[in-house]
């Protein structure tokens, strides 16, 4: 927990774990705000940057590439191939000086337009990127939180409730789970439900003759393809909150504070509830804010082995295919999101712990 | 003065608020084999009367809290209760809180027994503002409305001396004093037969302190309450105790009315403790007990004084000297008092 | 460069707290101004009121907490100036704290030797074996009345709060530093004890440590110190002469302060305890809104 000034502190001189504490100004409050959305905005620009000098170095060109392609399946025109050469180079923004070709790259990016997509000519990446966004954000990001929820309503009770049977059985299994590593656990259920007991789809995000329209059938269907690849991230991410609670509750409960207040005979679930849990929320929802940032990067195994059509199938399509426009546009989403994490968790320690000051 | 207050001889009809029986309390280590066994409270038998003040005092690791924390029912692993038993007017037959059954504890926690942990400023909630903890503590047990619960608190503060806007801080933002005031708040509120008090004023100003002392005692006449009292101020005891009980390495040493104590400290540690102190105004250089403090996982045998005592004799390092009466109410465990055993 | 070791100038703090919509701002440190002299070391006595700002200023001193106004020199070294790591060393190093509560300022699960050796080594590594390491912890340990071989092993919620403070002691001056902060290093000691360590503060003076002493009992502020501030609602409103002082206050609060001492005898009824039965006392929180 938090020690506020302590020896171990005084011992390093460390400033960090002396943990500043005091009276947040509100004004303090905007002052900060600002400046974590500035760094925000830094952040972003450096990750962009590198990606773009990264997607760039890259040996593959993609008019090359993209001619290449066109041209393999039939005899074109000398004359042809060079006007598409050049009408390509112009799309691409490749005539360009570096510089001009820079600046058309950002004010792109700022319209979130990465261009055509190489891969997929002439579908544009933001296209294609908007069609996988929303399947990995509902699969990824609502796994994600039903574990945390999950796992921390367990864990909260298993480390208050140490007694309880239940519990502790479930605390064996949560410890036995955890060092399964995930893509075995995925190709377990997939064994099990798709071939043993074939009960479920085992790949493709909804049934294939469905249109994707808002209708009943298709969203019982999204629901059922989903079952699978949720339920492995929920097993996996259960597990480890589970763990994590766990033993943060088993900690806070022997605070001055819970003991204090179990002498009071305050009621029991009050003191689970603002007490406990409460005061084991701030570090937990740190780390939910740092995993929902980082879920496309989980998407990719997820996705692979359930054939799910989100970015994480995306990109690695891309990457097989040198589609460089589609990997930067993934990639910055993902750095977008991975930043807009962190950025949450800044902004909202303070105000769940009115103990850490805002400078 | 309050000393006679009270009637020496307890009367036979009115049964103690609080009666202890040979206590024994003990923390109980077992780290890679290497069996510990700290005897905290060994044996301690005393009585807190009703409407009575009982001071403790003694020797900073003696067991005070110990004691205390066992009578609250306040007990983790590794302390244990060895032996004994603790009966309240309010709950007897089950030998103390830690034996009785949940839901007799849950009825007379707070309504009839608060608790002033030690290091009181120390025990609130730190994600939670006062308001929240007083309303989780206290409104169950005070009732009505909470406009109405939120006006006795605003009496109550100022009781205290402290202001309203505590209420919507949250602990940090408070000095250590007023974080302490803030606990005696929340375990008297609900105006208990019991107060146990734990170093209870150790943060405050001796004005403030004063204010807290007198707002105890107010409770204590208003409801016939009783209160037992820790503190090492041999001030506060000598101005707000009926009784004083002197504790030595686990061991209750003397146990009297509060005058008596200090006109006639018998044991040799009491007359330290009692001769020590030092005052305004007055140069002469003082010094604390020579000695090692006794090392309770490894007490000394016999009397747990004798390594430091002045009038250590023969006997006292053999045996340990019982507690016994010297005059009515004047209890002590020293040879050099007509011990059998003794001079 | 100057004599002061300390120079505690015209420094104010101001907090705001309460929630988001009544917020109010508190002055706690109110136009602050003290020195302590390298040449003299002193133990200098800081009393008043609760909530008056002393552990505040403390941690102030300990830049623990930035002053809103005012500046602090230690050794030369405006702490306003201090940013990095080894600075803070080299504060860490001149300027020990000893804090309020012994139970809040150790690590429930570590062993209280670690401290001890962690503290030796951090401050001392150049120049001690690790045998005479040893040693110097027991020295240290003996003379606030503990041993090494009573702390080892232990963890900080097996002592007493008073055998727990008593290790916080030891454990600041191993560092050897030129200032001690001590935030009422002895409220939770008994008296013999808090006699003990209080001889051991003149003791530490004498080696030429200064030492601030927050404290609420003017007893041993007046049995040991050498100066004395009283503080209240922010600002200094007495000091000088510790003996002086608490012998003849000049200003009310002093008087009334020193009047409300409960002194350990039957006979002054003139300073007993009220018994407060309506309660709502005039006084109240002194009102900080400005
Ligand atoms: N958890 C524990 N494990 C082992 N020993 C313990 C534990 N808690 C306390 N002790 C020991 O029990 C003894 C009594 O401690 P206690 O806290 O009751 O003392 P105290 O009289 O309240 O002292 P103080 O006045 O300093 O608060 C001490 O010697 C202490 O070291
Ligand atoms: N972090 C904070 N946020 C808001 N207010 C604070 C904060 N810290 C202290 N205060 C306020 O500043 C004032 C001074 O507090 P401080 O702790 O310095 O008093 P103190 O003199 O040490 O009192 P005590 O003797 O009770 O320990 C108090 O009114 C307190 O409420
Ligand atoms: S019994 Fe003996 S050693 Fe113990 S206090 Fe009395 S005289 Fe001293
Ligand atoms: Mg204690
Ligand atoms: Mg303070």
């Amino acid at each position: 927990m938090l020690r506020i000034a302590s020896y171990e502190a005084a011992d390093c001189g460390d400033p960090g774990s002396f943990l500043r504490h005091g009276g947040a100004l509100m004004s303090g409050y905007f002052a900060f705000l600002l400046r974590r959305l500035g760094q925000f905005g830094l952040v972003l620009f450096i990750g962009i940057n590198v990606a773009y000098v990264i997607t760039h170095a890259s040996p593959i060109d993609p008019v090359e590439q993209s001619i290449s392609a066109v041209t393999s399946f039939g005899n074109t025109a000398p004359d042809a191939v060079e006007q598409m050469r050049s009408a390509l180079r112009e799309l691409y923004g490749l005539g360009a000086t570096p510089l001009d070709q820079y600046r058309l790259f950002w004010s792109r990016i700022l319209r979130a337009d990465f261009g055509p997509s190489l891969s997929a000519f002439p579908t544009p990446v933001s296209t294609l990127i908007g069609r996988a966004l929303p399947w990995t954000a509902g699969l990824l990001a609502v796994s994600t939180i039903i574990a945390w929820g999950l796992g921390n309503l367990l864990g909260g009770l298993a480390g208050y409730y140490q007694k309880s049977r239940t519990l502790r059985l479930m605390g064996v299994v949560a410890i036995g789970l955890h060092p399964i590593p995930y893509y075995i656990l995925a190709l377990l259920l997939l064994i099990v439900f798709g071939y043993l007991w074939p009960v479920l789809p085992i790949a493709g995000g909804s049934a294939m003759n469905l249109p994707q329209s808002l209708t009943m059938e298709f969203v019982a269907s999204v629901l059922q393809h989903a079952i699978l690849p949720a339920l492995s991230l929920i097993l996996i991410g259960v597990g480890s909150w589970f763990i994590g609670m766990r033993s943060l509750v088993s900690n806070i409960v022997t605070e001055d504070y819970v003991v204090y207040a179990e002498l009071a005979g305050v009621r029991p679930w009050r003191i689970l509830s603002s007490y406990v849990m409460r005061n084991a929320m701030a570090p937990q929802l740190t780390g939910l804010a740092m995993s929902l940032g980082g879920i496309f990067n989980g998407a990719v195994i997820t996705e692979k082995v359930f054939g799910y059509p989100g970015l994480g199938s995306l990109l690695v399509d891309a990457v097989y295919a040198g589609d460089y426009g589609l990997v930067l546009g993934v990639t910055t989403i993902s750095i977008v999101a991975v930043s807009a994490g962190v950025l949450a968790i800044d902004l909202l320690y303070p105000l769940l712990d009115p103990r850490v000051k805002v400078n | 003065m309050h000393a006679q207050a009270v009637p020496d001889v307890p009367s036979e009809a009115v049964p103690p608020m609080l009666s202890v029986r040979d206590l024994r309390t003990y923390y109980r280590a077992n780290r890679l084999g290497i069996k510990r066994e700290v005897k905290a409270v060994d044996g301690i038998s005393l009585t807190v009367r009703r409407g009575e003040i009982y001071g403790l005092a003694g020797e900073s690791g003696s067991g005070k809290s110990t004691l205390l924390n066992c009578v609250a029912g306040a007990i983790r692993p590794p302390m244990e209760i060895v032996g004994g038993d603790i009966d309240f007017a309010f709950l007897s037959g089950y030998g103390g809180l830690h034996r009785a059954p949940p839901a007799e504890v849950a009825r007379v926690r707070w309504r009839h027994l608060s608790y002033i942990m030690q290091g009181s400023m120390n025990v609130l909630n730190p994600l939670r503002r006062l308001r929240s903890v007083f309303v989780d503590f206290a409104y169950p047990h005070v009732g009505g409305t909470r406009q109405q619960f939120e006006r006795q608190l605003h009496a109550h503060l100022a009781r205290l001396n402290l202001d309203r806007s505590v209420l919507s801080a949250y602990p940090h933002e408070l000095s250590g004093g007023m974080r302490q005031r803030a606990t005696v708040a929340l375990a008297t509120v609900c105006r208990p037969d019991l107060i146990i008090a734990d170093e209870p004023t150790t943060a405050l100003d001796v004005l403030v302190q004063k204010e807290v002392l007198g707002m105890i005692r107010g409770i204590q006449r208003e409801m016939g309450s009783s209160v037992l009292l820790v503190t090492h101020d041999m001030g506060v005891h000598a101005h707000v105790s009926d009784r004083l009980g002197i504790m030595y390495a686990g061991h209750l040493v003397e146990e009297a009315g509060t005058a008596e104590i200090f006109r006639n400290p018998l044991h040799p540690y009491t007359k330290h403790l009692i001769s020590s102190l030092p005052r305004i105004g007055d140069d002469a250089p003082r010094c604390g007990l020579g000695g090692a403090p006794p090392n309770l996982a490894d007490p000394p045998l016999g009397c747990r004084f004798h390594p430091r005592c002045p009038l250590a004799m023969k006997v006292c390092s053999g045996e340990a000297p019982a507690m016994l009466e010297t005059a009515p109410g004047h209890r002590v465990a020293c040879f050099a008092y007509n011990q059998s055993g003794g001079a | 460069m100057s004599d002061l070791l300390l120079d505690v100038c015209h420094v104010s703090k101001i907090f705001s707290r309460g929630g988001l919509l009544s917020r109010q701002r508190i002055t706690a440190v109110d136009d602050v101004s003290f020195q302590i002299d390298k040449r003299r070391p002193e133990i200098l006595a800081v009393i008043g009121e609760s909530g008056s700002g002393k552990t505040t200023l403390c941690r102030m001193i300990l830049n623990l907490e930035l002053p809103t106004t005012g500046r602090l020199v230690f050794d030369g070294v405006d702490l306003a100036t201090i940013r990095t790591a080894a600075d803070r060393m080299m504060l860490r190093q001149g300027v020990q704290p000893i804090f309020q509560n012994p139970f809040d300022s150790f690590n429930p699960m570590k062993r209280l030797e670690r401290y001890l050796f962690l503290t030796q080594r951090r401050f001392l590594a150049a120049t001690q074996q690790p045998a005479s390491s040893k040693a110097a912890i027991d020295d240290a340990l003996h003379q606030v009345g503990l041993s090494l071989k009573e702390v080892s092993h232990r963890y900080p919620h097996e002592l007493s709060g008073g055998q727990l403070q008593r290790v916080a002691i030891a454990r600041a001056l191993l560092a050897r530093p030129k200032l001690i902060v001590a935030d009422e290093p002895v409220s939770m000691v008994d008296a013999s004890l808090r006699l003990s360590i209080v001889n051991l503060f003149r003791t530490v003076r004498d080696l030429g440590i200064s030492i601030i002493y927050v404290t609420h009992d003017l007893a041993t502020a007046y049995y040991i110190s050498d100066r004395i501030l009283v503080i209240r609602n922010g600002s200094i409103v007495e000091s000088g002469d510790a003996k002086a002082v608490l012998k003849y206050p000049q200003h009310p609060y002093c008087r009334q302060l020193r009047d409300a001492v409960l002194l350990p005898d039957l006979a002054n009824a003139a300073a007993d305890v009220p018994i407060s039965m309506t309660g709502v006392k005039g006084t109240g929180e002194p009102d900080r809104r400005p």
